[in-house]
């Protein structure tokens, strides 16, 4: 692995960040207008050199970063996987970020990595897995992670809690932070017909550290009713900008990110994204 | 339900969503369910397609269903997806230009993801005394692989992504170097595979036996300037 | 090794590294970023996501197939299994005739 990153950002800024891609690296080093840290998939920067670290290394040095895990399956009914707790522990020594974050999901089943953040029902024996899992990443990191609500296309008749109470019990037993996702909460809401105003009111805003807003698609169900997938493949839509205001006018300015992880498009159009988040920002 | 059945009904596209989980009018999960189906082998042959590219456009339309198939069979073991693919060889056993085609895109994604290492400087050579440079033991770079195949996996691979001319009727060496942060596959002339395989264990001058011995006109000049180029060597320890 | 053996190898060391130059690809900034298509990145393999995917696929995911139930139809299976068809629209055989591996 490279020498480590030459910088001391101990947190993400009050701004709009973007999740990086390697495309971007010109446009978001010589013309990066409002963006003012990135978040990286930690899975992605976890070879041994070449193009990822070393760009890796660079925007470092220029910009705040949070290390966003997508694979360690906290929701999980198995153990954590020790290995990729390890090499979560190298990258984070390595990088030093602002900010960890991980997803209240699950994405390994016995040997097979399933590539999704998949549901879990919200019990207490959910939950009592999850803070434990929780609690093992943290100790493992030696630092305070921000845990984030899922996108969801389905209940489960076993959820005797609801998610926000769930997120909340979470953070009593471990200590951990938040990322609220808003575009996760008007795509679940939607697709469960509740009402994301209720979840975001029984949300505890004091304890995120970070949002998400990103693009997401329309379909319908087998049945009419609206199905809203996750898909980051596209500009914010406007219902979840509206919620974006109401959370950061309740809330106060926060580290916001904007996630376009397919169809990604050029520069100046994901700019322009992180430029409406500024505006958003500016009158929180 | 349990994470298992949940599990198997995503790859399984015949089973039925698991027990337990509803839609929010009460109805059967149906469609929902799916996405999550979708979303986990389309996910996975997205990523097939991203790390196997020039087996993807030699299969044309036929890559789709093989990679969905292999999917199935051999979901990622492991969380790292740029890792993922590495029994496509395997699976494409049976089409043996395939297979190959396939080794050569791991490998150049392997030294993709290597160690990056500063090449040897050519100075270094020349100016050791004779009999030192004989016994000089030659260190190649993480990122270098050597493959060999019975097809013209390089030229394959070049046309499927660049285009030009048409692959050549026979086997091909490959050395995999990666000059900077891009690798890039180099058909090597005759010996050169075995003279560079050699290093590993040999120094210069008994490299240089070995490869003559499997081909009597091995270009060494050749292929050490092409390694020297391409930053294939990193380091040179003197023997006694 | 006798001394011809030896002269043909510094020949040959010296004719290669005065080929080669100064290796000249000290990485640096510049050849950090892609570009927009991402071609010259075509090793790079697949990244992670967290997102979903609104791209259905017949075979992927089989929402046509559930939702019209002709799950009967099964698992896919490779068109001209054990053949390829090659750029230049000839076939390959499966069984390499002489074909040696290359030194």
């Amino acid at each position: 692995m490279l020498d480590a990153a030459p910088h001391s950002f101990d947190r993400l800024p009050d701004a709009p960040g973007v999740g990086y891609k390697a495309r971007h690296f010109t446009g978001l080093t010589e013309d990066p207008g409002p963006v003012a840290w990135l978040e990286v998939h930690a899975e992605n920067y976890m070879g041994e050199g070449g193009r990822p670290l070393a760009q890796l290394r660079h925007l470092a040095a220029l910009f705040p970063v949070s290390a966003h895990g997508v694979g360690l399956s906290i929701g999980g009914e198995t153990p954590l996987d020790r290995e990729h707790l390890a090499r979560l522990r190298r990258l984070c020594d390595w990088l030093k970020p602002a900010s960890f974050s991980e997803h209240l999901a699950w994405s390994t089943h016995g040997s097979a990595f399933l590539n999704d953040l998949l549901p879990l029902p919200y019990t207490p024996d959910t939950l009592s897995r999850v803070a434990d899992h929780v609690s093992e990443l943290q100790d493992a990191l030696g630092r305070r992670m921000l845990l984030e609500n899922p996108s969801t296309y389905l209940a489960f008749d076993e959820s005797t809690m609801s998610e926000t109470d769930f997120l909340f019990q979470v953070t009593r037993r471990t200590g951990c932070g938040l990322l609220l996702d808003v575009n996760n909460v008007f795509v679940s809401a939607t697709n469960l017909g509740t009402d994301p105003r209720g979840y975001l009111k029984d949300f505890p805003l004091e304890l995120v550290g970070e949002l998400h807003l990103g693009g997401h698609d329309e379909d319908e169900d087998g049945h009419g009713a609206p199905l809203l997938i996750d898909s980051h493949g596209r500009e914010v839509a406007d219902p979840v900008w509206a919620l974006y205001s109401e959370v950061i006018a309740e809330a106060g300015p926060l580290p916001t990110l904007i996630e376009w992880d397919n169809q990604v498009p050029d520069w100046p159009t994901l700019r322009s994204e992180a430029e409406r988040a500024a505006a958003a920002l500016a009158f929180a | 339900m349990t994470q298992a059945e949940f599990t198997a009904a995503l790859l399984d596209p015949a089973r039925p969503a698991p027990e337990g989980l509803s839609s929010p009018g009460g109805g059967a999960p149906g469609k929902r369910f799916d996405v999550y189906r979708n979303n986990v082998v389309v996910s996975l042959m997205e990523a097939l397609a991203a790390g196997f590219p020039a087996v993807a456009a030699l299969m044309g339309g036929r890559f789709k269903p093989m990679s969905a198939a292999y999917a199935r069979a051999h979901p990622p073991d492991s969380p790292l997806m740029t890792r993922y693919g590495r029994r496509m060889p395997e699976f494409l056993a049976d089409e043996p230009e395939l297979s190959d085609l396939a080794r050569l895109e791991l490998a150049l994604r392997d030294s993709y993801h290597a160690p990056d290492a500063p090449a040897l400087d050519p100075a270094g050579l020349t100016e050791l005394p004779p009999d030192e440079l004989m016994k000089v033991r030659l260190a190649t770079a993480p990122a270098t692989r050597v493959l060999r195949s019975r097809w013209p996996v390089a030229s394959l691979w070049t046309r499927a992504l660049r285009g030009g001319s048409e692959a050549p009727d026979r086997g091909e060496a490959v050395l995999v170097t990666r000059p900077g942060f891009d690798p890039e596959p180099h058909v090597l002339p005759p010996g050169a595979a075995t003279f560079i395989l050699a290093l590993e264990d040999a120094t210069l001058s008994d490299a240089v036996v070995r490869a003559e011995g499997t081909a009597p006109d091995f270009d060494l000049t050749a292929t050490l300037a092409l390694m020297l180029r391409t930053g294939a060597l990193t380091d040179m320890t003197e023997t006694t | 090794m006798n001394s011809t053996k030896t002269l043909a190898i510094l020949g040959a060391v010296a004719a290669a590294a005065a080929t080669a130059g100064t290796p000249a690809f000290a990485a640096n900034v510049k050849c950090y970023g892609v570009s927009l298509a991402g071609e010259n990145d075509c090793a790079a393999g697949p990244g992670t996501t967290c997102a979903g995917t609104s791209t259905v696929d017949y075979q992927g995911n089989a929402w046509t197939l559930a939702e019209k139930g002709t799950c009967e139809s099964g698992m896919p299976t490779l068109a001209n299994k054990g053949s390829v068809d090659l750029p230049s629209g000839r076939r390959g055989s499966l069984e390499p005739l002489n074909r040696d591996l290359p030194s």
